[in-house]
């Protein structure tokens, strides 16, 4: 028992035990003082303002006397009561050496388990990292299984029909080149040749493609003049295209470009040659080269019908054809794909957009960094 | 980072009084949190602008606001005032402070003295640890790390021991009814990051810092702040007043309200000049 001011009235003996302490020496004894000195902290902080305002509290751990091992853990019970009109209060005392162990042991057991818990986490999301992998593997596979499938199509599709007219043409022209014709001879020969080329370029493409799909694209750091590389493309492509008009416009000082002059060469030649492909004989396509904020920009600008009613992203896709294109020439799919691919790998962008010329017309594009070149000021 | 939370639900701020009067605001100490004002706010706001609130983790704070990095000094708690008075637009603010909370109003006026009138130190102590021969904080480590353990242990059962408190009490009926139904819940994360922080804290250097007049109320019998520590503060404290009331405890404001009342009255009174209407008009720099 309690006075107002927590000051022992009355305590009984299993207490006087509990300190070791005769009975009558308690009496007028702050409650305080029974306590440890970190027990004293907890009951000013905590336990004295629960009381004083709610009149009681329950089941708060305390140690009692010395602090150290000699401390005697107890569980307090207190209520706010009455006595004689004066607030007064009761507090019961538990010793609880066993729950204290108990205690003790629950608290090792769920520190325990916070660190199983943590490590399971752990566990799930190296599991969780595993099965994306898997996932991503997976995946991986059906689209190369796709791809793969994709590409026999197309492929032999693209092979056999310039095989064709080759073995075909040779045959007859071995057969026969005597008695025909010596027009019709030279017709024959163009048609080879330009079946021939048609099927060296499909393999220049099909081996940028399985280089870009192992990652494999190198490009050197050596600096590249863009304008030489342009206009001896250009004028191949217009030696092998005599029904299209070439007109090119380059800028003097264009910069040096951080490229690969085949892959530009390519890239260029797949432009050029669709620019041909798609505009009708005789209309005139433009190769523009000027500096574009860090870089170079390329453009090929034909008379064609444009692009059609697709995104033009989707243009850049492999196997990707166009109903339109479809409809004017045959083609693998595989020429825009493989330019945006080279173009990347040399840390450029390609675009496609309408030409916004009369004709309509499109405009195929590709841009290339320039090298920083470190001026002396 | 994330998106500024509102102060006022950050640290469920209440207010009481009329704004226009001398605005007060109260910083609970560690272990319990604002409601333990309600003894003292209600009498001030009377003539007063009172404020309380919870520190975040204590009361009815947004818990989920708890950032261990900012707490894991009192300067955190330090800007947690300023917040507060910034939000609400406080000036020549008496910043009240019991217990840790003290020290930290000392290091809120440090930041910015132009905003506070004065500071009133309830049971302050800048420093809880003992610095032998030469300070004597009444405390040795082994000591805090006995409570840091003792409050581990009671935080496992601490619904348990939190359950009963905030159940209808037949003595005081006010309290079944009585909204502040989370009366001294504290997260025990929290809790233990605030005891850590408030007990291992050494702020004797900060003391001469202090520019704002201060109030320094100790209990005559404090086991955590022992009026030796008061007089070490008031001797180094610029400006300041020291007063005693006789009694046991840490908790003045809970245990002795009208008396801690009446110290803050007096102070007041003492400290505000009374105002005196121009004598001429004020000369152009």
């Amino acid at each position: 028992m309690l006075a107002g001011d927590l000051r022992i009235v009355e305590s009984n003996r299993a207490l006087a035990a509990m300190i070791g302490m005769p009975g009558s020496e308690l009496a007028g004894r702050s409650f305080e003082s029974l306590l440890s000195v970190p027990a004293r902290i907890l009951f000013q902080t905590h336990v004295f303002p629960a009381l004083m305002a709610d009149g009681r509290v329950e089941e708060v751990l305390l140690t009692l006397g010395p602090s150290g091992d000699q401390a005697v853990p107890v569980l307090l019970n207190a209520e706010r009561s009455e006595a004689g009109g004066e607030a007064a209060y009761v507090a019961v005392m538990v010793r609880i050496r066993a729950r204290s162990q108990w205690e003790r042991e629950l608290l090792d057991a769920t520190r325990a388990l916070e660190r199983e818990r943590a490590s399971s986490q752990q566990l799930a999301e190296e599991l969780a990292v595993v099965a994306s992998d898997l996932n991503a593997r997976l995946a991986d596979d059906a689209r190369s299984r796709e791809f793969r499938d994709a590409f026999v199509g197309v492929v032999s599709h693209e092979l056999r029909t310039p095989i064709t007219t080759i073995f075909g043409m040779s045959h007859l022209l071995r057969e026969r080149h005597r008695t025909m014709a010596p027009d019709a001879v030279t017709a024959g020969l163009d048609d080879i040749q330009r079946e021939a080329d048609r099927l060296r370029r499909l393999t220049e493409d099909l081996l940028v493609l399985s280089r870009a799909e192992g990652s494999r694209l190198e490009v050197s750091d050596d600096p590249l003049v863009l304008g030489h590389v342009l206009r001896a493309t250009v004028k191949e492509e217009a030696a092998r295209s005599e029904g299209h008009r070439f007109e090119t416009s380059i800028d003097r000082d264009l910069p040096l470009v951080l490229g690969e002059s085949i892959y530009v060469e390519q890239v260029l030649r797949n432009f050029l040659s669709n620019a041909v492909k798609y505009s009708p004989a005789g209309s005139l396509v433009r190769i523009e080269a000027a500096r574009d904020g860090d870089g170079v920009a390329v453009r090929v600008i034909d008379e064609g019908r444009g692009l059609g009613d697709e995104p033009s992203e989707q243009l850049w896709e492999l196997f990707f054809r166009s109903a339109d294109a479809m409809r004017q020439a045959s083609g693998a799919g595989i020429g825009l794909f493989v330019s945006r691919e080279l173009v990347q790998a040399m840390g450029g962008r390609v675009w496609a957009r309408p030409a916004g010329n009369e004709a309509g017309g499109a405009e195929f594009g590709f841009w290339l960094p320039a090298i920083e070149v470190e001026e002396d000021t | 980072m994330l998106p500024a939370m509102d102060v006022l639900s950050r640290h469920a701020v209440q207010v009481a009084g009329d704004p226009a009067s001398p605005p007060i605001l109260f910083a609970h100490g560690f272990g319990c949190d604002q409601t333990l004002w309600r003894f003292v706010a209600p009498e001030l706001a009377k003539d007063h602008f009172v404020v309380t609130f919870d520190y975040v983790g204590a009361g009815r704070s947004d818990r989920s606001a708890y950032d261990p990095g900012r707490y894991a000094s009192l300067d955190g708690f330090a800007e947690d005032i300023l917040d507060i008075v910034h939000r609400l637009d406080l000036r020549d603010v008496t910043l009240v402070g019991h217990s840790v909370s003290a020290t930290i109003a000392m290091l809120a006026s440090i930041a910015e003295p132009g905003r506070f009138r004065d500071l009133v130190l309830v049971t302050p102590s800048p420093r809880y640890l003992d610095d032998l021969p030469d300070y004597r904080g009444g405390f040795a480590r082994a000591d805090i790390e006995g409570l840091l353990g003792m409050m581990e242990v009671n935080a496992t059962g601490w619904a348990a021991y939190l359950a009963p408190v905030v159940m209808g009490n037949p003595d005081r009926p006010e309290l079944a009814s009585d909204l502040e139904a989370t009366f001294c819940t504290i997260d025990p994360v929290m809790a233990r990051q605030f005891a850590e922080v408030t007990f291992l804290a050494d702020n004797r250097a900060d003391i001469s810092k202090v520019s704002v007049p201060s109030l320094i109320i100790q209990v005559s019998d404090d086991v955590v702040a022992p009026i030796e520590v008061g007089r070490y503060l008031h001797q180094r404290l610029l400006d300041s007043t020291f007063r005693v009331i006789e009694g046991t405890g840490h908790c003045p404001h809970v245990s002795h309200p009208s008396e801690t009342v009446g110290l803050i009255r007096e102070y007041l009174r003492d400290r505000r000049p009374t105002p005196t209407p121009p004598t001429s008009a004020p000369a152009i720099a």
